[in-house]
């Protein structure tokens, strides 16, 4: 489903991150800084994506409640399964794995990993089809833990 | 008895045993199911709650029927909290029959749901969400100290026969305590150890069965 990993370098933002090869890429779009999709198959799908927002912390105390429940707020019938405390290349981060309902593809599960750094907000967001979240797992794991925030090469 | 109750909005349908006996036997043959002793005074009722309409299923839950004539991707079972639930599941649709009610009553709940939203519904039924991580790193004996006390026990058994006609099947047994979520799995004597795992190892070896892959410790 999906090959090797590309690291992409963020041409403004200058955050790296690992997205599958072959994978459409845009920058700056929508109020996200990456939007990387899977490409289309020859039957209707939810195609999987890797998305990096990227916001300024003036209030860093209390973001990562904020934009969760911003997501709750947003999505049909989301419902979190998962909340821990993980580390991205040395740095703490908060995983939370979550699923909700597409209305036109049914079950969705999202896959966030939020990092503050220097003043940095970054939330990385991997969708996935939910019947397919185990195909993706790997993949999707692999793009988090390779994400490195500006200024940490 | 009181009547078939039928929820076309919700694909939900509360139903006996022996009306859903019926109901499956007249979606693969209307006409044979028809002819049957005793089957005049179920359809009857379903008809009336409009389950069958013009010798039909209704839509609403005509593919979740079909599904259980034809269950293409998988039939399932998890039983939870002492109760029991049944499921069957093909490309299109799926059908999950809901344990009885507590009051002991014969109705039953038939739910249809779509197969991508099966993760979820029984995500719902065993309240899996965020949990403390186990103190544990290896496998312990199921009561042992770090397991401490549980909340709940679950096993989701899932049977298929895949396209080559070739039967499989798997299934997942967690204990649910306060100190986190623990896998049921016997060692290789046999013995059964519980293994330290993750809500997100639980959710995606639900979604492993349901795509018709054994779960694996340690995955």
């Amino acid at each position: 489903m999906t090959g090797v990993l590309e690291v992409h370098h963020h041409s403004v933002a200058g955050f790296e991150i690992p997205v599958p090869a072959g994978w459409e890429r845009t920058e700056d779009v929508d109020g996200c800084a990456l939007v990387a999709v899977e490409p289309a198959r020859e039957q209707p799908h939810l195609r999987a994506s890797v998305v990096v927002t990227v916001e300024l912390l003036e209030d860093a105390e209390g973001w990562e409640d904020r934009s969760l429940a911003a997501v709750q707020d947003a999505l049909i019938r989301h419902r979190v399964l998962d909340d821990a405390e993980v580390a991205i290349g040395g740095h703490r981060a908060r995983r939370v794995l979550g699923h909700y309902v597409h209305s036109q593809f049914g079950g969705v599960n999202l896959e966030q990993w939020l990092i503050a750094h220097r003043g940095l907000g970054y939330v990385i967001s991997c969708s996935t089809a939910a019947l397919e979240y185990d195909d993706m797992w790997d993949v999707m794991n692999a793009v988090a833990d390779g994400f490195r925030p500006a200024g940490t090469r | 008895m009181s009547p078939v109750a039928f929820d076309p909005a919700k694909g939900r349908l509360q139903i006996t045993e022996p009306e859903l006996a019926v109901l499956v036997a007249h979606t693969a043959d209307p006409v044979g199911a028809a002819v049957e002793a005793g089957a005049a005074e179920h359809i009857a009722a379903l008809q009336a709650a409009g389950v069958i309409d013009g010798g039909r299923a209704h839509p609403a839950v005509a593919a979740a029927l079909a599904a259980i004539v034809r269950p293409t991707l998988c039939t399932l079972e998890l039983a939870y909290s002492g109760k029991a639930m049944r499921g069957w599941a093909s490309h299109a649709a799926a059908a999950l029959l809901l344990p009885a009610d507590a009051d002991g009553g014969e109705h039953r709940t038939l739910l249809s749901v779509h197969p991508t939203l099966l993760p979820e519904a029984l995500a719902r039924l065993t309240e899996l969400g965020p949990r403390p991580r186990p103190a544990a790193t290896t496998p312990v004996a199921p009561g042992d100290p770090a397991v401490g006390p549980v909340r709940r026990r679950w096993r989701l058994s899932v049977a298929w026969t895949d396209e080559a006609g070739a039967d499989g099947g798997g299934s997942l047994e967690l204990l649910d305590a306060e100190s986190g979520l623990w896998l049921l799995h016997p060692d290789d004597g046999g013995d059964e150890l519980a293994w330290p795992v993750t809500p997100t190892f639980a959710w995606r070896h639900v979604v492993r069965l349901l795509m018709r892959r054994p779960a694996e410790p340690g995955r």
